[in-house]
């Protein structure tokens, strides 16, 4: 046996648990775990307090494709006030979708991930019971669309991004016209396809002039 | 991923993302004939930053309007093949000029010109070479780029005034220019059609060492990079400059050493001398990472493999058992192993793929060299004839490549020219339907040699990425699993086909990666006595240790596990995880591992590849160069650049040009350097000069500025045979010092 590794329960050592980190898109932080226990948080690099929320059998699925891999978790929706279910209000009041989710199965007498899962919350679902989360790996490769850029009249870079480069207070629309830095400008307008003297078209000039002297 | 040549996506055009070599012409963006005749057509080819044209395809031309005292039958020789698609190495030859067509040293008038764009950002503060639509001129100092920088190209400006200049930051482009033609009056257009087809070199791509650190850049077919890059680009640091190195919490998103393991495994170099793995492809349709993934995997038989949160990058190779799975670990009644159902298993694999290397089409048994004489210019016009065991398919106007004979002097291209058949002054041309001529300018003093029993093969460059998809993969034994249908009857194999795409490859590459598709999932082809894997699932405790101290928990999909005979003295033996699910163990659970299984061959991986046959024969010596590329010189992109330009102190006229917002991209580098303190003096007006920096430490702190003239490219003298081109217009080079990276390049003057 590997020097490094801690006996498991079987041969002596501690049972493992489950930690679960989880940091919404708008940085809201929640610790979770089958007991009340304080570990070292992945997300925050300091010691955070695991709520005893999560119930059943957390489970990780891993293909050997580049299906992307997944993740249940599924935490109590029981604990509360009178009034607020503790889960259901989270739920309500959080988005879910999209949070960032660090699952470990650790060993707390080696203070050792067993196995670590990261990914992205894909669904959330509530109900009486409990408050069930689907996650998708890190490795969601059918998630991000690639080739990335259309050849399109629209700028496909997304505003002031380095590829960008703006620095304007207002973000633009996309369009040529708006552009704030027609140097990094990524669309193609100048759909020019045709022989054609090289002279300029463009709206004829107008047989009706207004007369500046006239009078009003 | 269908491979898509042309690049013309069928939906949404998508500006493609391209490894390795791809053939094909971009997407059309604008054509136009300006009113010397002169036609112009841009190509938007792919995502930054490609490294150049490999070899281009010659223009449809004409032979009427070359001149001289050439015979008629050299003038066709000479002249650019009128087919499409014709590759060839020829000499470097760019020259746009508007001098009289008879100042072109060649047969042929409108030699092609290209100005090739390779895709790195503008500069910020580039001056738009708008045209101002009362003066009809554009700005003092605006951008005139003919490449490879990202400026605003020159020939912009032969485009109708309506169609404002564009950069096209961030994407490789071409425009090719085809000269009039001087026989017609000028206006006229010359007929020529730019087709605009290329072999290109594609993206350049970032090189690490096993700690995540960048320590090379440029063109490179190994796909371990190519994966890199695009995760990089799409999921890690999208929209940045593709040359940046990565933060600490960048780099901890893969596993480096697996990487540089695999990179390494690719670039070994088989008994053939070719790589292991090499990777061409371009992704131009409306698709996902997991596409990319997919195809760039299965071209280097690897697998990724996300293990937390870092991406495994791994090669498929023989490896050994590292659990031994035993009765004690068995959760009780999960074993459930069967034999794989191949009733509906495909049995024949197909590799789709361009070929890389060219067709040998006829063995040659002889190489003769007569009728040679002075021509001028101190060159000689030769006949090359070589015999061959059939008649060869080639066509007057073409190119033959012969190679692989005893004489590899004779190794290179030809052109070809087909003896008539009337006898005067050479022989009948049908009386020798095996000999193939070729008509070479030769210096003087060339030995005319008759070389018998030479060998090699001939073959043509424009037959290099032929579709192809051999069919000699196939598993007989699983074939022939099929009973007789009624008594007496024969047994009547069954073929199921698949097709695997391999992007741009070789016959031994696909071979190799079609043979471990076969062994993997059907075993070795053993005839009589095989039998179809033995697959299934079984679930065993999350905390078991085997007898040799190994975890279950620690194993990973795609690692091997024995099963004992304590476990199934039937099915004892090496399998393969295809699927891993996980129960946590929790207070009301010991916790378990599902595995999915299947027989483990570890033959299936394979570096000897199948006698390709006739029909898959190469020539000999003309595979592109597929490693040891050189990297990329002191790689930076110029961010953001405003030139302040003004008369320096000297009083003659010569400029100061200080850039306070210069900001560049170092290789390498998590975030721009910049170099407000950028001002060189005495730089010459009018007159093509490079502005660079040296910044060894790429800090910006000690770093010095200079300025370096430009070097007219050689003229060209003389006259040769088959004048093509192959590169950029470059009609100044700047002889940076060592260590410089570039800021600008151009000529400028006071405003």
């Amino acid at each position: 046996m590997p020097a490094t590794y801690a006996p498991l329960v079987a041969s002596g050592g501690c049972a493992p648990i489950v930690l679960v980190e989880v940091q919404t898109a708008a940085g809201n932080n929640y610790f979770w775990s089958e007991h009340k226990c304080q570990w070292l948080s992945i997300l925050t690099g300091a010691p955070e307090q695991f709520l005893d929320w999560i119930v059943g059998t957390p489970t990780i699925k891993n293909y050997g494709s580049v299906q992307t891999d997944t993740a249940s978790i599924a935490v109590q929706n029981i604990s509360g006030n009178t009034v607020e279910r503790d889960a259901a209000k989270l739920f309500s009041t959080s988005e879910f979708i999209g949070a960032f989710v660090v699952l470990r199965i650790w060993r707390g007498d080696a203070e050792q991930s067993l196995q670590t899962f990261t990914g992205n919350v894909a669904t959330a679902e509530i109900d009486d019971a409990q408050l069930s989360l689907t996650v998708e790996g890190f490795g969601s490769w059918s998630n991000t669309p690639a080739p990335a850029y259309n050849i399109d009249t629209a700028c496909p870079l997304a505003f002031g991004s380095i590829a960008c480069g703006s620095t304007a207070a207002t973000p633009c629309d996309q369009s040529y016209g708006k552009c704030s830095q027609i140097n990094r400008f990524a669309g193609v307008i100048t759909q020019w396809d045709q022989e054609c003297p090289n002279s300029q078209v463009a709206q004829p000039a107008p047989i009706v002039f207004f007369n500046p002297a006239r009078p009003f | 991923m269908a491979l898509n040549p042309a690049f013309a996506s069928a939906s949404t055009h998508k500006l493609p993302l391209a490894f390795g070599y791809v053939l094909g012409a971009g997407d059309q963006v604008l054509s136009t004939t300006a009113t010397d005749g002169s036609q112009y057509a841009l190509f938007l080819l792919g995502e930054a930053e490609w490294d150049g044209p490999e070899m281009m395809s010659t223009f449809p031309a004409t032979s009427a309007a070359v001149g001289g005292a050439v015979p008629a039958h050299l003038v066709d020789a000479a002249a650019v093949v009128p087919y499409a698609q014709t590759f060839t190495t020829g000499v470097y030859l760019n020259s746009h000029t508007q001098a009289p067509w008879f100042d072109y040293p060649g047969f042929q008038w409108g030699i092609p010109s290209m100005h090739f764009h390779s895709g790195s950002y503008t500069p910020i503060g580039t001056v738009v070479p708008t045209v101002d639509p009362i003066t009809g001129a554009i700005p003092t100092n605006a951008s005139q780029s003919v490449g490879p920088d990202q400026g605003y190209d020159a020939w912009f400006s032969q485009f109708p005034s309506v169609t404002p200049p564009q950069s096209f930051s961030g994407m490789s482009y071409v425009i090719f220019c085809v000269p009039g033609n001087p026989a017609n009056s000028r206006g006229v257009t010359s007929g020529q059609t730019i087709n605009g087809v290329g072999l290109w070199r594609t993206t350049r791509c970032r090189i690490f060492d096993a700690y995540g650190n960048v320590v090379s850049y440029g063109f490179t077919c190994n796909p371990a990079w190519h994966k890199v890059e695009a995760i990089l680009r799409y999921k890690i640091r999208p929209q940045q400059p593709p040359i940046g190195g990565l933060t600490d919490e960048e780099k901890a998103c893969f596993d480096w050493p697996s990487i540089v393991e695999l990179a390494a495994r690719n670039d070994y170099i088989l008994a053939n001398g070719n790589p292991r793995f090499v990777g061409n492809y371009i992704f131009a349709a409306d698709s996902t990472l997991a596409n990319m993934m997919e195809t760039m995997c299965r071209v280097d038989r690897s697998y990724q493999r996300v293990d937390g949160g870092k991406i495994y990058l791994i090669g498929d190779d023989a490896r050994s058992s590292v659990f031994q799975a035993s009765a004690k670990h068995l959760v009780p009644n999960s074993l459930k192993l069967d034999k794989k159902d191949v009733s509906k298993s495909p049995n024949q694999f197909v590799p789709s793929y361009r070929d890389i290397d060219i067709p040998a089409v006829a063995e040659v048994v002889s190489f003769t060299r007569w009728g040679m004489w002075s021509y001028r210019d101190g060159e000689a016009w030769g006949l090359s004839c070589f015999t061959c065991k059939t008649p060869t398919p080639f066509a007057n106007n073409s190119f033959l490549r012969y190679g692989g004979g005893a004489h590899p002097e004779l190794n290179g291209v030809y052109p070809v020219w087909l003896l008539g058949n009337n006898g005067d002054p050479y022989p009948i041309g049908e009386n020798f339907p095996n000999n193939t001529y070729s008509a070479n300018t030769l210096p003087e003093g060339t030995p005319q040699p008759t070389y018998d029993n030479i060998g090699g093969y001939l073959g043509s460059d424009d037959a290099r990425f032929s579709q192809r998809a051999p069919t000699n993969v196939q598993h007989r034994s699983a074939q022939r699993m099929v009973a007789r249908q009624a008594p007496g009857l024969a047994v009547q194999p069954t073929v199921r086909k698949v097709v695997y795409d391999c992007g741009n490859s070789t016959f031994d590459q696909t071979n190799r990666l079609m043979k471990f598709e076969r062994d993997r999932s059907l075993g070795p082809d053993t005839g009589a006595g095989w039998t179809a894997p033995i697959c299934g699932t079984l679930s065993l405790y999350y905390e078991c240790v085997d007898a040799n101290g190994e975890r279950i928990c620690d194993r990973r999909v795609h690692n091997v596990v024995s099963i004992d005979d304590w476990l199934s003295p039937e099915f004892a033996g090496e399998y393969e995880i295809t699927q891993i699910q996980i129960s946590a163990p929790t207070q009301s659970s010991l916790g378990q591992i599902d595995l999915s299984l299947i027989s483990y061959y570890p033959t299936a991986p394979t570096d000897v590849s199948d006698d390709p046959g006739n029909y898959y024969k190469i020539v000999p010596n003309t595979t592109l160069q597929l490693t040891g590329f050189t990297p990329v010189a002191n790689p930076a992109w110029v961010l953001q650049s405003t030139l302040q330009i003004s008369a320096d102190a000297s009083g003659d006229g010569r400029l100061t040009i200080a850039i306070p917002d210069l900001s560049m991209q170092i290789l390498g580098k998590t975030s721009p350097t910049s170099y407000p303190q950028f001002s060189v003096s005495g730089i010459p007006p009018s007159t093509p000069v490079a502005l660079y920096v040296i910044d060894p430490s790429g800090t910006g702190t000690s770093a010095t500025y200079g300025f370096v003239a430009g070097v007219a490219a050689p003229a060209l003298t003389g006259w040769q045979l088959s004048l093509l081109f192959n590169g950029t217009l470059i009609p100044y080079t700047y002889p940076l010092p060592a260590g410089a990276m570039l800021v600008a390049s151009g000529t400028w003057i006071a405003p």
